[in-house]
């Protein structure tokens, strides 16, 4: 991952003032905040550089959009692993802890996925995070995800309850990946 | 050094570029001209990987890009684009960082040059600078990066006289030194004082494309009244007419004129088509 550090530094200074407030939020070791501060900062991350025409500031250096895309995803990772760790010595030291780590990286996957999809084909990505959300807190609180008269399966798989968390994973590494061919493709030419 | 054919690019609904075709050599200075929403800055767009193109071919440095070697390819492309945009909390410093990691050649003592030249403070941010100076510190950035191409949209706009004469100096010794320039302007009278070759873009066409000496050498400008047997008539330049032949005829044009001959001329082709 060449010029990771550069990218990482670049997002910093640009992006630190509508990012701070989130990442303190971050900080508090609940699935809860973790997942609202990671909502919010997927809306500052690339999509919002899409939205505003601004990619061809990165373009036009020597950056592929493939590692954009990818960098940019790490540097996400990277915000709520570090918050995670800072915040860690206020969490209770159990497997519940390391397990909301995993949560919120799935919650991140399945939003990055759905931003930068929505802003790749033209949509605009902050009302396709909202609706994406309504839609999932709406659909996921629905039923059961036990078998039975009551099963729903996307309860399984939704980045707000994540029921099974295998199912989750892997459906965020879908969303992940259609993300980057709608990126690679033609993500965000205006 | 750069190949296009045949490049076609459509944004939205909006077909910019329908047909562009031309080549460029190492050392020369490369004008692209014409009128406003002709598809100057797509063409550069595409140029530099920014966007794709939906068909044609583009070849830069004898290869065509594509994901094994785009990376390696952008770094020898240093680019100047036409709104000046900036990242809004860089300072001077920020981007001196930024440059000299991602072009591998980057030269530190020309950059220093350009900075101690034209005064700027490197810890202000480059946001905050006057268009001509972001114009002139991006110059600077591309001149500094040693990329083998430079790709400046608009460089002289927002420009004073003495300045434009200083950066149209500066781009002659980085072509001189062996670097092409690929640029786009609509300063279609000053193109003649540092380019070597021109296109001519229209409606996302490419309606000429030439070394302004073959240019001038292969048309003649005929006042109200001349004989216009046996030549090509290009278009109207005031009153007079531009036509493409070799003949001891009329006078030589100017590169402005054969630049507005051929913009009237199609247009009005287009308009007898109705």
């Amino acid at each position: 991952m060449k010029n990771f550090d550069v990218y990482v530094r670049k997002q910093l200074l640009e992006k630190y003032s509508s990012m701070v407030f989130f990442l303190v939020v971050m900080l508090f070791p609940t699935f809860g905040t973790k997942a609202f501060g990671v909502f919010f900062i997927t809306l500052f991350s690339l999509a919002s550089d899409i939205r505003h025409r601004r990619l061809d500031l990165m373009t036009f250096l020597p950056l592929t959009r493939r590692q954009l895309f990818w960098m940019e995803y790490l540097f996400l990772l990277s915000l709520i692993s570090v918050t995670f760790f800072v915040g860690l010595p206020f969490a209770d030291r159990s497997i519940d802890s390391w397990l909301m780590l995993l949560k919120s990286v799935v919650f991140l996957s399945c939003y990055f996925g759905v931003v930068i999809s929505s802003v790749s084909v033209g949509f605009d990505p902050y009302g396709a995070a909202f609706l994406f959300l309504l839609i999932d807190l709406v659909l996921g609180g629905i039923g059961s995800s036990r078998l039975g008269p009551t099963f729903n399966p996307y309860k399984l798989v939704s980045p707000i309850y994540q029921a099974n968390i295998l199912a989750s994973f892997i459906f965020a590494a879908v969303l992940v990946y259609v993300a980057y061919k709608f990126f690679t493709k033609r993500g965000g030419e205006r | 050094m750069i190949r296009v054919e045949h490049l076609r690019k459509q944004l939205g609904s909006k077909q910019v570029l329908s047909d562009i075709s031309f080549t460029v050599e190492d050392g020369t200075v490369f004008a692209l001209v014409g009128p406003n929403g002709a598809g100057k800055t797509t063409t550069i767009r595409c140029l530099t990987g920014a966007l794709r193109a939906d068909g044609g071919l583009v070849e830069l440095f004898g290869e065509k890009c594509d994901s094994t070697n785009e990376l390696k390819i952008k770094e020898r492309i240093a680019v100047v684009p036409e709104e000046r945009s900036v990242f809004r909390n860089f300072t001077a410093t920020d981007y001196l960082q930024l440059w000299s990691r991602l072009y591998p050649k980057w030269d530190e003592r020309t950059f220093s040059n350009f900075i101690a030249r034209y005064g700027f403070d490197l810890s202000q941010r480059v946001e905050s600078y006057s268009i001509g100076m972001k114009t002139i510190f991006l110059i600077g950035l591309c001149v500094a990066s040693q990329a083998e191409l430079l790709v400046l949209d608009e460089p002289t706009q927002h420009l004073d006289p003495t300045i434009r004469l200083e950066i149209m100096d500066v781009l002659k010794e980085s072509a001189n030194s062996g670097k092409t320039i690929f640029i786009s302007s609509h300063e279609i009278f000053e193109i003649e004082e540092y380019a070597t070759h021109f296109g001519i873009v229209k409606e996302g066409r490419m309606i000429y494309s030439d070394s302004i000496d073959n240019a001038k050498e292969n048309h003649r400008v005929i006042d109200t009244g001349g004989n216009l047997d046996a030549s090509d008539v290009i278009g109207l330049v005031g009153s007079s007419v531009l036509v493409k032949t070799k003949a001891e005829v009329g006078r030589f044009p100017k590169l402005n004129e054969i630049v507005v001959g051929y913009l009237t001329g199609h247009r009005e082709r287009s308009i007898s088509l109705k």
